[in-house]
């Protein structure tokens, strides 16, 4: 009896401090991949509003915090895990996440970039037409 | 307190507070797409921005209450931490991708109205 209360201690010890490191690295990596890419994309949506400093700046804005509430979201939907009973399970655990996180959030970035070259496109074949 | 009364302050709290914060920042930034959008009356932006604004709360705020249902038992920290986890990251994704949503609507109609070289 005594030996299964302090392992399933141990069990909640160790999924608390795999939470408490996951978290802040996931949040840390969202931030600094939505700083560098919205710092970059501006240039994009100059171009895709045709040198409107104003709506191209609001815009760039926008989708910023819209990239910051999806993946702060898929970041705490894939938190839960199960079964840790010791260090090593707790280190593979961690590592599955944060790799599957960082491969979601190259996905996403890649995405973004696909969507702001389509749109500079389309921009400068609507300017062609006129 | 009732761990469950406790996490739904927590929700309600985090939740509440993302919904504020995303209804000024699509506030103040809308309001460009709105005067441009309404460039011949500019009196009608302001009032319009407050109408949206205000809507934006219901709707979000009502998914938010409505969501808040619970069948498991929060008994420990750890339980009502994933409990929260759970919520909060579908809120964030229903969120986020109705932000994205509202972006992509105002830039349809503000480039279907503005042309390079506007006729008007």
């Amino acid at each position: 009896m005594e030996t299964t209360l302090s392992t399933s201690e141990l069990t909640n010890k160790l999924i608390v401090q795999t939470y408490l490191i996951y978290l802040p690295i996931a949040v840390i990596m969202t931030i600094l991949v939505a700083r560098t890419l919205f710092k970059n994309s501006k240039i994009f949506m100059l171009d895709i509003f045709h040198g409107r400093a104003e709506i191209a700046f609001a815009t760039n804005r926008l989708f910023e915090i819209g990239f910051y509430l999806l993946n702060v979201g898929a970041a705490l939907l894939i938190l839960k895990t199960y079964h840790i009973h010791n260090y090593q399970e707790m280190i593979e655990a961690l590592s599955e996440k944060i790799g599957g996180f960082s491969i979601y959030l190259g996905v996403i970035l890649f995405l973004n970039l696909l969507l702001f070259f389509r749109g500079k496109r389309k921009a400068s074949q609507s300017l062609q037409r006129n | 307190m009732n761990p469950t009364v406790l996490t739904f302050v927590l929700y309600l709290l985090v939740a509440g507070n993302t919904t504020y914060f995303l209804g000024r920042s699509l506030y103040t930034n809308g309001e460009h797409f709105l005067a441009s959008i309404f460039i011949q009356r500019p009196e009608i932006v302001q009032p319009l921005n407050t109408i949206l604004l205000i809507g934006f709360y219901l709707i979000n705020l009502g998914f938010v209450l409505l969501f808040f249902t619970q069948q498991k038992d929060l008994h420990n920290s750890i339980s009502i931490a994933e409990f929260l986890a759970e919520k909060i990251g579908v809120v964030y994704l229903v969120l986020g991708s109705m932000h994205l949503f509202n972006i992509f609507v105002f830039i349809t109609i503000e480039k279907r109205l503005y042309t390079p070289n506007p006729k008007r």
